[in-house]
Formats: C-alpha cells, sequence, structure tokens
C-alpha cells in the first residue's frame, strides 16, 4: 500500500479554514495543507479581533481598563479583572480586605469553571455532541446568573477596583450558590456518562493532538494544556496568591499530553473549582470589600454628599483618575487557559504608561502545528478546541 | 418481464416525476441573480487556492475497487443462502471454502495495508 | 392485469409514497422537538397561521410547511465553475432512489377485499431485497456528485467521504442479511414477513431480531451508516468541513438533500421493522390472530392510544393532565372496540343483507387491514424515534474510524455471523 501511495503521487490541496469557518470560531484562519484527509503543514493566522488593548490603555485612567479587561477572555473575564488590578495593586503597595481576597477567589474559580465548562461543551459539540453542549450551557448560564447577582452583568462585569472589588458579595449568595453547585455536579456526572465512557468520544480525543511535557513546556504552554502533558504546574499552587494557600485542592495532571487528558484535567478542575468556592465560603470572613486608602479607592456615597473631603476626593479620582504611584511590576494569575499575565507600567500621571498582556492562547495556539502536522483533517477540530483559543484575548 | 415488476416501474415513475417536479420547482420559484463573488465556491471567505480538478489520493480508488471485488462475492453467496435449508451439507462446506478464499483476500488486504487510513 | 388491478396498484403507489412524504417532513419536525426534549429545550414553537385573530402554532407543527415554502422561493444557486448539469441533477439522485425504496415494502397484511385482493405492497418482488440494495446504493451517486460537481473544497472532501464510506457500508450491509436469507429462505420481503409469526422457543417472538440478534445489530449500524445521520455525519460534518457535499447547495435543492436524508430514516426504519421486528406482525400471534376479534381489540387498543398518546406529546400537551390521560385511553379504547366489532359483528350478528351486509363479510379482512397498517406504522415510529435518540446521543466517528468499523469490524463480523448461522441452521434442521 505504501509504495502504491509513493508511485502514485497525488498533488496536495490547500484548504483553507476560517475565518468563516465554524470550528475557527470566526476568530482565526487555518491554511491547511492536505493530502486526501491527512494534515502535511497548517499555517494559522489570527489577529481578526484585534482592537488594540495595550494600545488603548495608554489613553484611559487605570479604572477605565477594567471594561477593556472584561473583553480579552470574554469566558472568564472576572479572572482577567482580577490579573489587571494584582498587578497595580503590586505597584500601589496596597493591601486589599481580607474578605475581597476571597471574594475575588470565588468569582476566580466561578470563571474557570465557565471557562472549563465553555471548552469541554464546545468540543463536545464541534465533534457531533450538541445535546451535551447544552447541558454543560445550561449549567454556565446558571453560574452566569449568579455573576449577575454579584457584579451586575453577565459577561462585561467590570467587577474588580484597584485594592478590592465593586462591591460586597450578594448577602443570600451562599443560599444561591446551592442549586447551581448541585446542578454542576450533576452535570458533570451526566457529561462524565454521556463522554467519558464513550467509545466514540474516546476513540477521538485519544491519541490525538498530542504533545509531551518537554516540548509543551518549550513552547511555553501553561494550564490545563501543560498539565494535560504531565507537567504538574499551576500558578495557584507554585506562587500562591489570593487566598489559594488558604484552601484545599489538588492539581490534576494527565498522562500522556493528547486531547483526553486535557479533557479529564479540565473535568476535574470544574470539581476542584467547585470545592474551591465552598471552602471559601466557610472561610470568609466579614469586614470590607474594598481598601480604605482614600488615594486609590472612591470614597463612599455618605461622604461624596455628606462631606467636602470626600466630594472633592470623589471628583479627583473621576476626573484625573487614580494617581498610581511610578513603577512597575508582572503579576501573573491562572487564567483559564494558564498563564494570565500583566506588566504595567505606570509613571505616576493617573493613567497607565504601558501594559503588556500575556495571553496563555497566545503560547498554546504557537503548538497548534507540532500537535496537528500528521493527523487527520477532522482531529484540527478537537484538538484546536481543547487548546481553547479565545480570540479575544489572543488578539488582544 | 413478469407482471410483478409493472408496480415497481409505476413507484420509480412516480419517485422520479416527484423529485424532478421539486427540482423544477426551485428553478422556478425561486429569483436568479448571480454575481460575480457569488458564483466563487465557498472557502470561508478567502479567495480559493490552487485548482480543484487533480488526482485524488490513491486510497479511495482502493476502497472502491474492494468494493466491487466484495460486493460481488457476496452477492454469489446469496442463491446460496436462499437454498440453504434444501442444499444441505454439501454446499456448507463448499461455500465454507468460498468464504475462506474470501477471508483470505480480505486478511490479505488487511495486511497489505489497504484498510489503513490514518497515516 | 385487469383495470381492478392497475387501480390497487396505483392506490398502493399513491399510499406508499404519501406514507413516505408524510412521515418525513413530519420527522424533521420530530426530530427537533425530540432534541428540544433531550436538550431540556422548549423546540421550535413559532411558526403561525393567523386565523380569524387567533394565531395557530400547533406546537411547531407548521415548521415543515414553512422551511417548504422558505427553501422554494429562496435563490436557487449555481456556482459559475462548477459542472452545471451535475449540480442541477444530483438533488434529483438523492431524493429520488430514496424515495423509491418503498416499493418492495410490505405495509400491511394481505387482505382479501370486495372479492379483490389486495397486496398492501407496491410490488411483490422475488428478489426484493436486491431491489432494496440497488436503489439504496442509487443514493451515492446523489451526494458523490453534488459535491465533486459544486467545484469547492470542502464539497469534494464531503463527496469522497461519502462515495468510500458509503460503499463500505454497502460491503457490510449486504453481508448482514445473509444469516437472515438463510433462516428464511427468500429474498421476498413478504416471505420474510410471513415467517416471523408466532414464537420460537416458546417465549420468544419470532422476529428476526430474536433469530439473527448478531445479525439485526451488524444490520442496523450499516443501515443507519447508509442514512449518513450523526454519529456517522462525516460527509458534512459541519465543524470541519463546514456543510460538506451540499455546501453549494441553496433553497429547495439543498431541501432535497435534507429531505432525502430523512426519507433515508423512514425507509431505514420500515426496512429495519419488516426484516428484524416482523414487519406488520404482532408479536408472538400467527397472523390469523389478526381475525381474533379480542386480539384485534387488545391491538387496537394498544396501537391507538400510543398513536393518540405520540400525537399529544408532540403536541406539547401536559401528559400529567387527567382530561389528556382520558383522552389517550378514550382514543385506545374506541380504536379497540371499533375493530374488535368491525372483526367480529358478522360472527355475532350473522350474516346481512345490503350494504351493511357486504360491509360485516368484508369486516374481519378490513379490521386485518387497518390493524396491520398501525401496527407497522407504530413500529416505524418508534425505530424512527430510536434512531433520533441515538443522532441526538454520540459524537462524531473520524473518517478512519468509521472506515475501519466497516471494513475490520462489521465486514468479519458479518462473516462470523453467517458462519454460525449456517451451523446452527446445520444441527437444529
Amino acid at each position: 500500500m505504501q509504495e502504491v501511495v509513493r508511485k502514485l503521487p497525488t498533488s496536495t490541496m490547500t484548504l483553507q479554514m476560517g475565518p468563516s469557518h465554524p470550528a475557527s470560531h470566526g476568530t482565526s484562519k487555518f491554511t491547511v495543507e492536505l493530502d486526501g484527509e491527512t494534515i502535511l503543514a497548517i499555517d494559522i493566522e489570527f489577529g481578526y479581533l484585534h482592537r488594540g488593548f495595550e494600545k488603548m490603555c495608554e489613553n484611559v485612567t487605570w479604572t477605565q481598563v477594567v471594561p477593556y479587561t472584561d473583553r480579552l477572555n470574554y469566558v472568564s473575564p472576572l479572572i482577567n479583572n482580577v490579573g489587571f488590578y494584582m498587578a497595580v495593586e503590586k505597584i500601589a503597595e496596597v493591601k486589599v480586605p481580607e474578605r475581597a481576597l476571597y471574594i475575588r477567589t470565588i468569582i476566580s474559580e466561578m470563571s474557570r469553571i465557565c471557562d472549563h465548562l465553555t471548552c469541554v461543551a464546545a468540543t463536545a459539540m464541534e465533534l457531533g455532541g450538541l445535546s451535551i453542549f447544552f447541558y454543560m450551557i445550561k449549567a454556565r448560564d446558571r453560574i452566569w446568573d449568579l455573576i449577575e447577582d454579584i457584579t451586575g452583568a453577565r459577561l462585561t462585569v467590570s467587577y474588580v477596583r484597584i485594592g478590592g472589588v465593586m462591591n460586597d458579595l450578594p448577602l443570600d449568595f451562599a443560599e444561591k450558590w446551592k442549586p447551581v453547585r448541585s446542578l454542576v455536579l450533576a452535570m458533570l456526572h451526566d457529561v462524565d456518562v454521556m463522554l467519558t465512557k464513550n467509545r466514540i468520544f474516546i476513540d477521538r480525543m485519544r491519541n490525538t493532538g498530542i504533545i509531551n511535557g518537554e516540548t509543551a513546556m518549550a513552547y511555553g504552554l501553561t494550564g490545563p494544556m501543560l498539565r494535560g502533558s504531565g507537567v504538574k504546574f499551576d500558578i495557584r499552587k507554585a506562587s500562591p496568591y489570593l487566598v489559594y494557600d488558604r484552601v484545599e485542592f489538588d492539581v490534576p495532571v494527565g498522562a500522556k499530553g493528547d486531547n483526553f487528558d486535557r479533557y479529564v484535567v479540565r473535568m476535574q478542575e470544574i470539581k476542584y473549582a467547585v470545592s474551591i468556592i465552598d471552602q471559601c465560603l466557610a472561610q470568609i470572613p466579614d469586614g470590607p470589600f474594598i481598601t480604605d486608602d482614600p488615594r486609590l479607592a472612591l470614597p463612599d456615597k455618605g461622604s461624596v454628599y455628606g462631606s467636602i473631603e470626600g466630594t472633592v476626593d470623589h471628583f479627583m479620582h473621576i476626573m484625573f483618575g487614580i494617581q498610581v504611584p511610578k513603577g512597575e511590576a508582572y503579576s501573573y494569575v491562572e487564567g483559564g487557559n494558564g498563564e494570565l499575565g500583566f506588566y504595567v507600567v505606570s509613571d505616576g500621571k493617573g493613567k497607565p504608561y504601558r501594559v503588556r498582556v500575556r495571553p496563555p492562547c497566545f503560547a498554546n495556539l504557537s503548538a497548534l502545528p507540532t500537535m496537528i502536522t500528521g493527523a487527520l483533517l477532522a482531529d484540527l477540530v478537537p484538538t484546536f478546541d481543547s487548546i481553547n483559543m479565545i480570540g479575544g484575548e489572543i488578539d488582544r | 418481464m413478469p407482471a410483478q415488476y409493472y408496480p415497481m416501474l409505476m413507484i420509480i415513475a412516480l419517485a422520479g416525476l416527484i423529485a424532478a417536479s421539486m427540482l423544477t420547482l426551485a428553478t422556478l420559484m425561486g429569483p436568479y441573480r448571480p454575481s460575480k463573488q457569488k458564483g466563487e465556491p465557498f472557502e470561508c471567505g478567502s479567495p480559493s487556492r490552487g485548482s480543484l480538478h487533480q488526482r485524488f489520493s490513491v486510497k479511495f480508488y482502493i476502497v472502491a475497487i474492494l468494493f466491487i471485488l466484495f460486493d460481488i462475492e457476496i452477492v454469489f453467496i446469496y442463491p446460496w443462502a436462499i437454498q440453504f435449508m434444501s442444499l444441505g451439507m454439501l454446499a456448507f462446506v463448499e461455500m465454507m471454502i468460498f468464504i475462506a478464499v474470501l477471508v483470505a483476500g480480505l486478511a490479505y488486504v488487511w495486511k497489505k495495508g489497504a484498510l489503513e487510513w490514518e497515516e | 392485469m385487469t383495470l381492478a388491478e392497475v387501480i390497487i396498484r396505483l392506490v398502493m403507489v399513491a399510499l406508499a409514497i404519501g406514507l413516505l412524504m408524510s412521515i418525513a417532513p413530519l420527522l424533521t419536525w420530530g426530530e427537533r422537538k425530540w432534541s428540544a426534549l433531550a436538550q431540556d429545550r422548549v423546540g421550535p414553537n413559532r411558526a403561525a397561521i393567523e386565523l380569524a385573530g387567533k394565531s395557530i402554532t400547533l406546537n411547531g407543527l407548521l415548521y415543515p410547511l414553512a422551511d417548504g415554502l422558505k427553501m422554494i422561493f429562496k435563490e436557487d444557486f449555481m456556482p459559475t465553475r462548477g459542472e452545471k448539469f451535475l449540480h442541477f441533477v444530483s438533488p434529483w439522485l438523492a431524493v429520488f432512489p430514496a424515495l423509491a425504496v418503498v416499493a418492495v415494502i410490505p405495509l400491511g397484511a394481505r387482505v382479501n377485499l370486495f372479492g379483490h385482493e389486495i397486496p398492501m405492497q407496491v410490488a411483490d418482488l422475488d428478489a426484493g431485497i436486491l431491489y432494496l440494495f440497488a436503489f439504496a446504493s442509487l443514493s451515492v451517486y446523489g451526494s458523490t456528485l453534488a459535491g465533486w460537481a459544486s467545484n469547492n473544497k470542502y464539497g469534494l472532501l464531503g463527496s469522497l467521504r461519502t462515495s468510500s464510506m458509503l460503499i463500505s457500508y454497502e460491503v457490510a450491509m449486504g453481508l448482514t442479511l445473509v444469516g437472515l436469507m438463510m433462516t428464511v429462505g427468500s429474498l421476498r420481503l413478504s416471505d420474510i414477513v410471513e415467517y416471523q409469526q408466532g414464537t420460537m422457543l416458546g417465549f420468544l417472538p419470532r422476529w428476526g431480531i430474536f433469530m439473527q440478534p448478531f445479525g439485526a445489530l451488524l444490520f442496523f449500524v450499516s443501515a443507519f451508516a447508509e442514512t449518513k445521520r450523526a454519529p456517522f455525519d462525516l460527509p458534512e460534518a459541519e465543524s470541519e468541513l463546514v456543510a460538506g457535499y451540499f455546501i453549494e447547495y441553496s433553497g429547495m435543492k439543498f431541501g432535497m438533500f435534507y429531505l432525502g436524508e430523512f426519507v433515508e430514516v423512514v425507509t431505514g426504519a420500515c426496512l429495519f421493522a419488516v426484516l428484524f421486528f416482523g414487519g406488520w406482525q404482532l408479536p408472538w400471534a400467527s397472523s390469523e390472530a389478526y381475525y381474533n376479534p379480542l386480539v384485534v381489540g387488545i391491538g387496537g387498543f394498544i396501537s391507538t392510544a400510543y398513536l393518540v398518546f405520540f400525537v399529544i406529546t408532540l403536541l406539547g400537551l401536559p401528559l400529567r393532565d387527567p382530561r389528556i390521560q382520558f383522552a389517550i385511553a378514550a382514543g385506545g379504547f374506541l380504536g379497540g372496540a371499533g375493530l374488535a366489532l368491525l372483526s367480529g359483528a358478522e360472527g355475532l350478528l350473522g350474516p346481512k343483507g345490503g350494504v351493511l351486509g357486504l360491509i360485516l363479510s368484508n369486516g374481519p379482512e378490513l379490521a386485518k387491514l387497518l390493524m396491520s397498517l398501525m401496527v407497522f406504522t407504530m413500529k416505524i415510529l418508534i425505530l424512527c424515534w430510536f434512531h433520533i435518540l441515538l443522532r441526538w446521543t454520540y459524537p462524531r466517528f473520524r473518517y478512519d474510524q468509521v472506515m475501519k468499523l466497516g471494513w475490520k469490524m462489521l465486514l468479519p463480523a458479518a462473516l462470523v455471523n453467517l458462519v454460525v448461522t449456517g451451523i446452527v441452521l446445520l444441527i437444529i434442521r
């Protein structure tokens, strides 16, 4: 058979997939060199969602950057909020109140659940299991309902502030969390039954898109992709921020680094995220949710209307922005897809001098050609989905 | 042609007619406003590169050849299968030999790698 | 043929095609509703007709109509660089064989009404199964040529996948039925149905699925693959090939591929019911049981109640409502009593003259006809439902996995099935 194929060479076919292609999510383009169904070479183009996030940040005040960060990884905007302001807080050397740290942890984990749910759901859908997509999106929607309760918005949350968060958790948050929690866990069980032991799904995911730990590290992969390849690295453990050192959770790792490993890692992480939220809710102390440092936080409405200092303070904050002292900092959090880093430079003039974001999918996507060359065209779909490229983040 | 086939012709004619009427209906009723861009082949919004009318991978042809071989051999089995109860042991043994040849053929193409589509 | 025979045959042709052309569009709606049920959604329910100030939606039943109208009046697009003629005829090639397959399927029992023998089958061919295979394989051309003629790379890949997948599964499908042919000893579908009456081993209905359980499974898988629907929908896998072989089709021509697929689901269900679920036969009973008023009554009750239930669930009416439950029971009771009366009235009342007498004397045959039609419809609906249930449960295969399943699993398994069947038959003979 091999010699027959060699004797009868066929010209290859150049197939362009995307941007207007169901699998490319509208934000990327693959130019694939095909021999029959086998991928010989792949060229990835992205940037269709470029809006100049980093440049835009230089023209707005520190507070006005939050809405922009929402639109980075639009599936888990809360983690972006947290990540960005952690960098700013590093420069300003502000002490964030305990309660705010817990709230930030809770919302980060809720966002992580959304992120993983979306990723697994999209994978299932693009492999043809549309029902599973609906189950997972239903669970995600219930979490978004909760996020709406907390922040007032479902997607464009803009919740985090320098030195804390916008407002406190709703009083009945713990009660509202319970049904959502059980729904998420029940859904995970359903999906486990429908996918994890499904022969077709296993066949599609196992041994496709393999990347070993060494290569993964060489490419700078982080997050579930790196852990799927067997490297036990999670920023929440390696360099604990917020209150991750006070909660118990494990870092799931895969063995082979194929799509199935990444899928399992994500499913496990959803379970750990649920448990982290539970622990945080048990531990969360009472207290302020934002720092009382008048340089950095808006005064409360009572003092704005009731005292001249408050009014002036409010006026200065709104008109000239929060004056973050001169300095620069790099801060990193574990985003849905890996290390989400913000490098921020302040010249002390009320606006960021330079903002640089390290989107995890940028590094993750760069490994796609290695993972997919030589595989079949159909493997591109689960591999690309398990990378979970988010257009808003990678194109910035 | 025996009488039992006439109704079959009727249904073939009717099915053909229904399908054809759907086709003509589609052509007659809808608007037709062609344009250069519309006529381009869809390739996710990018201009198509390279030609389509080229040689496909030989694997596809091999599937077709295998299909013809095996399908014909299976048709050989049918008359025997219908008369199976009246033919008895000898015919069974003979058919087993035939099937053994068939299996040998299958094993051969299997081993040759004609049934591999992965690489 | 006499004139009466010709008329009977024409009516049968209309009935068979009518059955397909009514179930298939209904199935497009049923699929949406069933998938909505599977996915915790409401499903489509907005298409409405405004009538006397009221909008009638029928729980989305009007969607097939709306779709049909939309498709007919949509632009019939033609790619400039494609093969015009082949592009034009491929939808025809996809629909026509799918419709013609129904010719040999016995839809109900053969009865003798008003002095005429009425076979509930368009053509009772002695080579019925061969006819089926012949026409089923013709539909390969439709999808293959469609992709090739569109001059589109996605279309081409889709059509290559279709052709190689469909012909591979045809080999397996042809071989899976050999076991059944050996058992029954005929290719005539009416013989196969006749054979599946009564019981086997004392407690099982003598249906193909019990005589040939393994063969039935293999046949189901390969027949499923022939319909090109998920998990075998890789020719049109939307996440890879966008739409596959019909990517350059719009309007009614696309609709024809879509319809052809659903017609294939219905004919596939018909075929499976005929070959492995006893066709129009009642389980455990012989076909003579159709003359027993009691059996017809009970059967009529169950099947009418089921059909009422079926319509009610699809109309979205609440099953918990006692009135609805009453309606199901009443429908079943009316159906059962009516059929039992029709079947047994002459025996009770004795021979009568006039029109009444004519109807009564044909009553048992008429009851048998109606009953067998209902039983067969019920089987088809259940199988279609099962088909759609699977389609919304499983993810899609990959091309090489499908080919491997066809050649390396189904084909050898069918051969083993053949040999084992032969040995068992020789032993028990």
